[in-house]
């Protein structure tokens, strides 16, 4: 397993989505569908990977314009669970999100644009959300497109480690199956784990009681 | 009134205790999955394959054991193995392990796992071991499984020996290094212990159709 870059590279990605919220809330939306072509020959699943929601519905309407600039694509780096863990004990808010997706898995694309909203609506309200790609690294440009595509402007992972060290690492009771998710308080124990689809209220449902209340009015805050 | 309630608990508590060992909730929920030395559910359950005949588990089961594959069509990780499985498949039909792959996809959800499309993967890729629809998604329930491919391996005795994944890479046939199913497949036929009977890979969750 190659060795994450750096965790100096990772530290400018912390401030950046806050900026990087604001450009997706104004950034128009359009349905995207990204599917790797068809391939019905026997050969590798370099070549073979097709994303299974080729002819499943469309993701909601929520997904932003597609970048054709490739420089201007996020980042995803190659990580293995432990850099993964890393991240998350590195992350300075008081929950943080794991998910892990794959370009061909129809549920996590569905869920997408509901997670993405999750990230929006409670990254300045102490939550982060770290996202991990579990294509085969070749399908990198696909994966950078499809991230582009929900408005995820930030770095995110890539997995570069074998499936059952991966999965245990992150949880014993993930059986492998996409989209998963796992939550983790403040004191990074994990409190929440996922398998499946999730919609905005059932992502809420994960992450509220774990986050650190907010107050409601200053007239409260202060009374 | 007492004696009502009490006997409504104690039917909702026996309906409970009749739940299948391996009974799955819905997408969302962890999932149950069958226990190492648990027989399989449902074996009866007659699936329609390929060749237009119904199969059961128990109907397939060999003299030396029983390979059951949850995969389907669509899946890119249950095409990225479905050459191995099936030289697997294949192979050890000869050698007195039962084999039936099971496709327990909603195609309404996904068209490329309809049953002409099975058919058609089928003859492609040379199956010589039933290829069959779970027309209701509940062969998968009952075992538990959440994705494709997942393997389930009987032994002899009709008791589960390993439960996970092909082998530990999907992507490259070639940095394959270890061959769970293949040596667990030997040691089935030799009539000893898998070694390593439980490992885990990733794949696409299996597309339930709604319950009944």
């Amino acid at each position: 397993m190659e060795p994450l870059h750096s965790p100096a590279m990772l530290r400018p990605w912390i401030p950046l989505p806050i900026a990087a919220l604001l450009l997706a809330s104004c950034s128009s939306h359009d349905t995207t569908s990204r599917s790797g072509a068809a391939d019905s020959t026997i050969a590798p699943a370099a070549a073979a990977v097709a994303a299974d929601s080729s002819r499943a519905a469309a993701p909601p309407e929520s997904a932003a314009t597609v970048a054709t600039d490739v420089t201007a694509l996020p980042a995803v780096l190659p990580a293995g669970s432990a850099d993964i863990l890393a991240a998350v004990h590195r992350s300075k808010s008081p929950a943080v999100l794991v998910n892990v997706w794959a370009t061909w898995c129809a549920p996590c694309r569905h869920e997408f644009p509901d997670l993405m909203k999750l990230a929006r609506t409670y990254r300045n309200r102490g939550l982060d959300v770290i996202l991990v790609s579990a294509d085969f690294d070749d399908q990198m440009p696909e994966v950078r497109r499809f991230l582009s595509s929900q408005g995820v402007d930030f770095p995110t992972y890539l997995k570069n480690e074998e499936d059952m060290k991966f999965i245990d690492a992150l949880d014993k009771r993930w059986t492998g199956a996409l989209p998963a998710t796992f939550v983790y308080d403040a004191q990074r124990n994990l409190r929440s784990f996922h398998e499946g689809q999730s919609t905005f209220e059932e992502f809420e449902q994960q992450v509220l009681p774990i986050m650190k209340p907010q107050p409601t009015s200053p007239k409260e805050e202060h009374s | 009134m007492k004696s009502r309630s009490s006997a409504v608990l104690t039917l909702l508590a026996l309906a409970a205790l009749a739940t299948p060992l391996a009974a799955r909730a819905e997408d969302g929920a962890e999932p149950e999955v069958l226990a190492i030395g648990a027989a399989a559910p449902l074996s009866d359950v007659k699936m329609k394959s390929v060749d237009g005949r119904e199969y059961s588990i128990a109907s397939v089961a060999g003299k030396k054991g029983t390979l059951v594959v949850f995969s389907c069509n669509h899946c890119p990780w249950a095409k990225a193995w479905e050459t191995r499985i099936v030289e697997l498949g294949n192979a050890y039909a000869k050698k007195g392990v039962g084999v039936i792959v099971v496709n327990s996809n909603d195609p309404e959800q996904f068209p490329e796992d309809a049953y002409d499309a099975m058919q058609t993967r089928a003859k492609q890729r040379g199956m010589k071991y039933p290829y069959v629809v779970d027309a209701t998604s509940d062969v998968a329930r009952a075992f538990g499984a959440t994705h494709t491919p997942e393997v389930f391996l009987f032994g002899a005795d009709k008791k589960l020996v390993y439960h996970g994944a092909v082998d530990d890479n999907a992507k490259d046939p070639g940095q394959v290094k270890e061959k769970y199913l293949a040596n667990a497949l030997q040691a089935v036929v030799a009539g000893k212990t898998v070694a390593v009977a439980q490992t885990k890979s990733m794949g696409c969750s299996i597309k339930y159709r709604a319950k009944a």
